[in-house]
């Protein structure tokens, strides 16, 4: 993200000046989600109904913290979501980045064929029940590795690593393949490390995606020890007026549900959040680091 | 100058396509050997699911499962091409997406364009980190602060009452609610969007530059000549797989938004569904057909977008 | 008298509620009393004290039952079922979210726990279990069961039957008729505002509905500001229709009505018109909540409980969740001097209507890999809960330890908190 040599031009414009001002609003606004989420949960009750406009907190209250916290199962689904994150996006570097750097070269034989076997099944879908199926034939029900392994490629991904491969200088795997370098050995010690910024970018996209997973778990997992984060969080958050709301059992529905104050609500949004937001950063600095070679087609 | 591996093709394939076949595949054999844990997995969770689309065509009996199921012809199509509402949902996804073409696909763009033209390198990744806050939160959050801000009750009236004007009720307003839709998307995903393209823009030599404004090209002609050829080949692919998604149409953020009044405007086909599931238990050969129609028409969707891109960019995905 | 006892201990019954489930009863404060007379029946297939033979384990999918079930931990309830009944009980985690989708995926995969429970009588999901032979009726000898049989017996269960006579379900009523539901539905009204606005009766009519909310909104007791006051809201569109429905169009609550010789759903019918002119005129007014369509988990309960709001149309009680907002909202003010139900006015053809509905909802199945043997015992867990013995263990815990009986008194020996309340049974591990 840095063209470091770039700060060299001294003058600043008009047109720096406008932009920096507006981007400074639009960071404005993405942090406020955040921010109003955050003073929500360490709001009273009392304190949010009474002010028409609740934008600055009158008191702290941490108790819904507690609250949350305390639950028995966040512990559980906080390590739970660890490893599916770091095990699963490690199971989808590994498998995407050979995948990419099998699909990369234009001469290979049959290369469009596999490119479209690849490329149909992120618009074919053929339905829960045979995907349940499958599933249950492999033997992932229940298991946490459900969340990882029928998640093992994300096509679109895959498809832009391919791209970064391929727009990659031949020179690179030229010079190592005079010294009789093969093309895994290539893979790992020269491509690889060129393409720092592309290998974070597609792990941090990864990480997110196994940290924010739940559907997978909801569907396959009964073991409530092995529920991850964000299933605890939807089991709180989950408005039930959608489907309720027009039924002839909803007053018997709604009092069956647990309601749960909105404190408690905001406060397990930050707790889920937190973790991953924390991470987020550390990949960042990975992204100004890599050093990519590429030039640029006319 | 051919230095990269696409221009390569020109004159390597030339030169391999003198070779037999059998010489070519040896040379990349490697290649084939890092594709194989990928065809394994694409052919087990992707492909043999797939048997399940017949399902489309069957009346499903739980004892025979789906294999043995009786046929059912193209009984189930006409029940949903004859569903004034699934038709309607079809429509509205159609409209939506391409919506989300015009209005979302360049914003993070123009985005990474902009934040690239900040000089200071702290500015930059702070501005960068926070524009993908958003992005963390689920649309079940981001559509309560919506709420709180647009309702009867909320943030925008209590200002507007204040000012001495007319409450509005933006959330239940179907001339605007697919505008609302662009709008509070771009809010949460569009930072996040800006990633790819910085990352490709980071991949720029700063060589270039300087040699540019050396030349005395002015800062829109850097952006034109420099920045945008990096990242046209990103903007292609993310464009050919956007125009094949587009029977997704959003449905996250659609299900936590509308609510009955905009419903005419904003049922797309998994909303449709979704709803129907709950309520009357959709029969599964039904769900099936639309998956499949929905499949049929990305796929075509897909097919005809690469070949557009590919003429313009010289390169699509294939 | 013995028919009103039993008839009073299935009161909310969640036939496999262990006291520890989340969500329970609490919503009602201490449950009424059950009847604590012993009962005269002998019942009960096993003699008293003798468990019967072959041990069973029972998978049962019911909502959130994980919760009733923490690993860690020993649940003195479930022990004594277990031992009672010589079952283990496996419990199968479904949530409100996911429910119809998981059950009806592992209908598709064989994959059913043995009891399941899912509101699927009136779907086609039904008919085509029953129909493909997926799910398995219960025997039409129940002698072996007889609390069973009392609550299989009560005319709105008898409704679930299949119409070749069988139950190829259980019915779980939550009422123990359609009247005592109905008692469930109704307008909470400020009357303290009524009060201040000089309004002493109900309104009898349309206008004088509105003239009332007008007055809410415009004389501001709630002291918000008028821009800030909302005339009536409710819990959602669906709860404010229906019981505004009582005055304006009685069809609307009517499931299925005749017309013309022909059944048609009620809200087709031709009397639904001039109300819904009515409820125009009402919306026009601008005394109905502006965000009605767009309400979302208890926002609109909220409104009512902070005194931005006049009415609020929900149901009848308290809950412990709304007790506490109002305690935080008024400190100094009680609920019962400041709030009354609004009885809904005449309608268009001079009566009163009240809401009837179904008072049950949802069922228990049994898969047809249940075979007799098991469902025998299964039956015997059913009937068990139902018996007065086990509504007492599903009420007041295990004796001895939870509570003491005495002839027929109960006293709870639970530890109690600052007001007197004992702790609630699912707080105690």
């Amino acid at each position: 993200m840095v063209n470091a040599k770039r700060t060299k031009r001294k003058r600043i414009e008009l047109f720096d000046i406008i932009n920096v001002l507006f981007l400074c609003m639009l960071a404005f606004i993405s942090i406020f989600p955040f921010y109003y989420v955050l003073i929500i949960s360490v709001a009273k009750f009392e304190d949010v109904s009474k002010q028409l406009i609740y934008l600055f907190p009158t008191s702290i209250d941490l108790s819904a913290y507690k609250v949350v916290l305390s639950g028995d199962n966040i512990l559980s689904a906080f390590m739970v979501s660890l490893f599916v994150t770091a095990a699963g996006a490690a199971f989808n570097m590994l498998l995407t980045i050979m995948a990419a750097y099998g699909l990369s070269k234009k001469g290979m034989p049959g290369r469009n064929a596999l490119l479209t076997f690849v490329v149909f099944t992120m618009f074919f879908n053929a339905g829960l029940i045979p995907y349940y199926l499958t599933v249950k034939g492999i033997g992932l029900i229940n298991s946490i590795f459900v969340m990882i392994i029928p998640l093992g490629i994300n096509t679109f991904y895959l498809i832009i690593m391919k791209n970064f491969f391929t727009a990659l200088p031949h020179s690179l795997e030229e010079s190592a393949k005079i010294d009789g370098a093969n093309d895994i050995y290539i893979l790992y010690k020269i491509i690889i490390p060129t393409s720092a910024p592309i290998i974070a970018t597609i792990t941090l996209f990864y990480s997110v995606d196994r940290w924010n997973e739940w559907w997978h778990a909801m569907l396959f997992i009964t073991d409530k020890e092995k529920f991850p984060l964000q299933m605890v969080l939807r089991e709180i958050l989950f408005d039930f007026s959608q489907t309720l709301g027009n039924s002839m059992g909803a007053s018997i529905r709604a009092s069956r549900i647990n309601i749960y104050p909105r404190s408690i609500q905001m406060a397990i949004v930050v707790v889920t959040a937190v973790p991953i937001l924390l991470v987020y950063p550390f990949l960042q600095k990975h992204f100004t680091k890599g050093i990519m070679l590429g030039s640029i087609k006319e | 100058m051919a230095n990269t591996a696409a221009d390569m093709t020109k004159t390597e394939i030339a030169r391999q396509t003198g070779h037999p076949l059998l010489k070519r595949i040896l040379y990349y054999k490697y290649f084939y050997l890092l594709l194989i844990p990928a065809i394994i997995y694409y052919i087990i969770f992707a492909y043999y699911p797939m048997y399940g689309s017949i399902l489309a065509f069957k009346d499903f009996n739980y004892a025979k499962g789906i294999l043995h199921s009786p046929w059912a012809g193209m009984k189930y199509f006409d029940k949903i091409f004859n569903d004034t509402m699934f038709l309607k949902s079809f429509a509205n996804t159609l409209i939506i997406s391409l919506g989300r073409i015009a209005f979302e696909f360049p914003v993070p763009i123009l985005l990474a364009v902009l934040i690239n033209e900040v000089a200071r390198t702290r500015l930059k990744r702070f501005l960068q980190t926070v524009y993908t806050f958003p992005h963390f939160l689920s649309w079940i959050v981001v559509s309560g602060i919506i709420s709180n801000i647009l309702s009867d009750a909320g943030i925008l009236n209590q200002v507007i009452t204040v000012l001495g004007g007319q409450k509005v009720n933006l959330l239940t307003d179907p001339k605007i609610f697919r505008g609302l839709l662009y709008l509070t998307d771009n809010w949460k995903e569009a930072g996040w969007g800006t990633i790819i393209y910085l990352a490709a823009i980071a991949g720029i030599s700063p060589d270039l530059y300087e040699a540019a404004e050396i030349d005395g090209a002015k800062r829109f002609q850097l952006m034109r000549h420099i920045t945008w050829p990096a990242i046209r080949s990103v903007t292609g692919i993310l464009l050919i797989l956007t125009i094949g998604s587009i029977m997704n149409g959003g449905f996250d953020q659609i299900l936590n938004m509308y609510n009955p009044i905009v419903y005419n405007v904003s049922d797309i086909i998994d909303t449709y569904i979704y709803r129907r599931t709950f309520v009357t238990g959709m029969d599964f050969s039904s769900s099936t057909a639309i998956g499949l129609f929905k499949s049929v028409i990305n796929v075509i969707l897909l097919y005809t977008s690469n070949f557009i891109v590919r003429k313009i960019n010289n390169e699509g995905i294939f | 008298m013995k028919k009103a006892e039993k008839a009073s201990a299935i009161v909310m019954v969640f036939i496999f509620t262990i006291a520890m489930m989340a969500g329970c009863g609490t919503g009602k404060g201490e449950p009424a009393g059950t009847s604590t007379a012993a009962s005269t029946e002998a019942s009960n297939a096993a003699p008293a004290g003798e468990q019967p033979k072959d041990h069973y384990d029972i998978s049962i999918a019911l909502w959130d039952i994980e919760k009733s079930f923490p690993k860690d931990q020993q649940d003195k309830v479930a022990e004594t079922l277990s031992q009672k009944l010589n079952i283990t009980i496996k419990p199968v985690n479904i949530t409100w979210d996911d429910y119809t989708q998981k059950i009806q995926v592992w209908a598709a995969s064989q994959q059913l726990p043995d009891v399941f429970a899912i509101d699927a009588r009136k779907t086609q999901s039904y008919k085509t279990w029953v129909s493909q032979g997926l799910i398995r009726a219960v025997p039409d000898d129940l002698s072996k069961y007889p609390d069973l049989k009392d609550l299989l017996d009560m005319s709105a269960v008898q409704a679930y039957k299949d119409p070749d006579g069988k139950y190829y379900c259980i019915p779980r009523p939550a009422y123990q008729s359609p009247e005592n539901y109905s008692i469930e539905f109704g307008i909470k009204v400020r009357k303290d505002w009524m009060e201040s606005v000089g309004i002493a009766k109900d309104p009898e009519n349309t206008d004088e509905f509105i003239a009332l909310l007008k007055a809410f909104i415009e004389k501001d007791p709630g002291g918000n500001g008028s821009n800030n006051t909302v005339g009536i809201t409710a819990w959602s569109s669906y709860w404010f229709v229906s019981e505004i429905g009582f005055s304006l169009m009685p069809e609307i609550n009517t499931q299925w009505i005749k017309e013309d010789g022909k059944w048609i759903p009620g809200e087709f019918s031709k009397n639904i018109l001039p109300g819904l002119k009515e409820l125009k005129k009402i919306w026009d007014s601008g005394v109905i909540d502006r965000d009605m369509a767009t309400l979302k988990g208890t926002e609109g309960e909220d409104k009512f409980f902070t005194g931005k709001a006049g009415m609020l149309a929900h149901n009848t009680y308290l809950t412990p969740q709304e007790d506490e907002k109002w305690r935080k909202s008024y400190p100094d003010k009680k609920y019962s001097d400041c709030v009354k139900i609004l009885l809904p006015w005449k309608a268009p053809d001079g009566n009163n209507y009240r809401f009837e509905g179904d008072p049950i909802w949802s069922e228990s199945y049994f898969p047809t890999s249940v075979d007799d043997k098991k469902m025998d015992r299964i039956l015997m867990l059913y009937d068990y809960m139902l018996s007065p013995e086990g509504m007492e263990l599903y009420h007041y815990g295990i004796e001895g330890v939870d509570y003491k009986k005495e002839g027929d008194n109960i006293t709870v020996t639970r530890p109690k908190d600052a007001n007197g309340v004992p702790a609630k049974i699912n707080t105690i591990v």
